[in-house]
């Protein structure tokens, strides 16, 4: 008998996209590619619809979507359970996989925690560790996607590759999509900058340093409300409506810089094989500086020696609360084609490396 | 019942009915991942080791073992001699007392836990003190001590410490969760 042939994600959500963002994904690629019979239980469903608008009417086969409430009725156990970012499973839940485990036929559930993403060392030394539960008799792995080849990985769709590589190359499907969606045509004057950011990130800085810019910057900022420009010296921003899941990569496929925040724009950003600068959430203590300390040793490694240093530095500048100082974007903006050969060479690499399903897939094989 | 941060090297716990000697435990928390522990097991029954990670708040049921008062005394070899105040030794190996070692100091008072008679594993106190004897200079300006750097103690050992502190300070720190917790004057 193939193992496994059932998944089940649980997912909370805490609050934006991230979360719901990332579960999703994951969901929709076990389903979809690998073929799997996948649960998705939300415990809010309006999360998913600002980034899935039609996640609930378009028909994927073996995808479902459930109520977190309607988990109290579970009944039999996946053959994995993913618990998405430590949410805390319902008891019905743990006490399927226990019953599972008792009646001895099959294997029993692989239970998972997915965590958040992180580059840090102790992360990899917990990743994949199949941890006895101190009293149900149940085991539980926690799963760390990351960036090196001993973590969990990112989740990379198989076509991904493909579908970017054909946007980039050609400027006419380019140029027919930003129609589709109302942003300015292609033009090589201007260096185009997506921006996702928390609150907290220094915008005015970094405006007052594009206003400056050798090039002229336009800067696409999705946001509710409706459409708006506003042009001062070298700097246009254009307020444009937030995109669905997957048009928002064909937008960051289609910038020159992309600004990205939490993690799932973060990811995605970075398998866009363009220049990004990440704004990290923010946690007490400022433990999260650690977080993107080793996410920019990684990062940075792949970048000529020429930009390294500066890329850090915009990172850190950008994730700096009270930041008033601006110089440096018009130096990152000067050097933006080695900035984009880095972002593609670790773009690839990740590519290279694979995706976050197929490692969770061969452990819970494995197992 | 204890939770997993609260669990130190030398606690015995029932992990799957069996009793598990910490001889290990590593606390980890970052961005908005759950607070881990990670510990390293021996199994008092087959004698086996292994390794496990726990979300802070993971319950588990402590066992309590015969325990005595001692001071680390002397190195030998392989093994760690531990005396007690009727000049009692009691010798445990580099494994047994692998998450203690960045602290050892001589003289430094300690809890000997015995199983069957023997002496499995030491437990610090909560609450320690050691000098940084090497630390980047602070940045200027920044006295929040929100901002953290690694400070190096004499055994070795790097921990996240604030800024503000210099080489030759002395901090107090909390051997549960091998954080910084204050400086001490």
């Amino acid at each position: 008998m193939d193992f496994p042939r059932s998944v089940d994600i649980f997912c909370r959500v805490i609050d934006n996209f991230g979360d719901i963002g990332v579960c999703w994904r994951l969901a929709r690629q076990l389903s979809h590619e690998y073929h799997l019979s996948v649960r998705l239980f939300l415990d809010d469903c309006d999360a998913l619809k600002q980034i899935v608008p039609d996640a609930f009417d378009r028909s994927i086969p073996d995808l479902h979507i459930v109520l977190w409430d309607d988990a109290l009725s579970y009944g039999a156990a996946a053959d994995i359970v993913i618990e998405g970012f430590a949410c805390e499973l319902p008891d019905s839940v743990i006490q399927a996989m226990v019953v599972r485990r008792k009646a001895g036929v099959g294997r029993p559930s692989v239970w998972v925690d997915l965590e958040y993403l992180t580059a840090e060392d102790w992360a990899l030394g917990c990743h994949g560790l199949s941890s006895p539960h101190p009293s149900n008799g149940l085991k539980r792995t926690m799963f760390f996607p990351g960036f090196s080849k001993d973590s969990g990985g990112v989740i990379i769709e198989n076509t991904l590759l493909r579908e970017r590589n054909n946007f980039q190359r050609d400027v006419s499907s380019q140029n027919q999509w930003r129609t589709a969606y109302k942003l300015p045509q292609f033009d090589t004057n201007f260096i185009d900058v997506s921006l996702f950011c928390y609150e907290a990130a220094p915008v005015s800085q970094l405006f007052e340093a594009f206003r400056r810019s050798k090039r002229p910057v336009r800067v696409f900022l999705p946001c509710l409300g409706g459409f708006g420009v506003e042009k001062s010296n070298n700097l246009e921003v254009y307020r444009i409506p937030f995109f669905s899941q997957d048009q928002y990569d064909r937008f960051l496929w289609s910038c020159d810089i992309n600004f990205v925040r939490g993690e799932d724009s973060f990811v995605r950003a970075q398998l866009a094989g363009r220049p990004m600068i990440w704004n990290i959430y923010v946690q007490e203590q400022q433990a999260h500086l650690l977080k993107l300390e080793a996410f920019l040793k990684q990062y940075c490694a792949v970048f000529s020696p020429k930009v390294r240093e500066g890329l850090a530095q915009s990172f850190v500048l950008w994730n700096q609360e009270g930041q008033t100082n601006g110089e440096g974007w018009c130096d990152l903006l000067d050097h933006l084609d080695l900035l984009k050969q880095g972002a593609q060479c670790w773009s690839q690499q990740l590519f290279d490396d694979g995706g976050l399903a197929d490692r969770l897939l061969l452990y819970c094989k494995n197992l | 019942m204890k939770v997993a941060q609260e669990l130190r090297t030398g606690n015995v716990v029932l992990v799957e009915n069996a009793p598990m000697v910490i001889q290990k435990a590593e606390y980890n928390k970052s961005g908005r991942n759950a607070a881990v522990m990670k510990f390293k097991f021996r199994n008092l029954l087959t004698g086996t080791n292994s390794e496990a990670v726990y979300k802070t708040d993971e319950k588990f049921e402590d066992i309590i073992l015969e325990t005595k008062e001692v001071s680390y005394s002397y190195e030998a070899g392989d093994m760690y001699v531990f005396m007690d105040e009727e000049y009692n030794q009691y010798e445990l190996s580099k494994d047994d007392i692998e998450g203690l070692l960045k602290y050892l100091e001589e003289q430094m008072p300690c809890e000997v836990t015995f199983y069957e008679g023997k002496p499995i594993s030491v437990t610090p106190p909560v609450k320690i003190v050691r000098e940084v004897v090497y630390t980047e200079p602070a940045v200027r300006g920044d006295t929040s001590g929100k901002v953290m750097k690694p400070g190096r103690l004499p055994s070795g050992y790097e921990l996240q410490v604030p800024a503000f502190v210099e080489i030759g300070d002395k901090i107090e720190i909390d051997t549960r969760t091998d954080e910084y917790v204050s400086r001490v004057k």
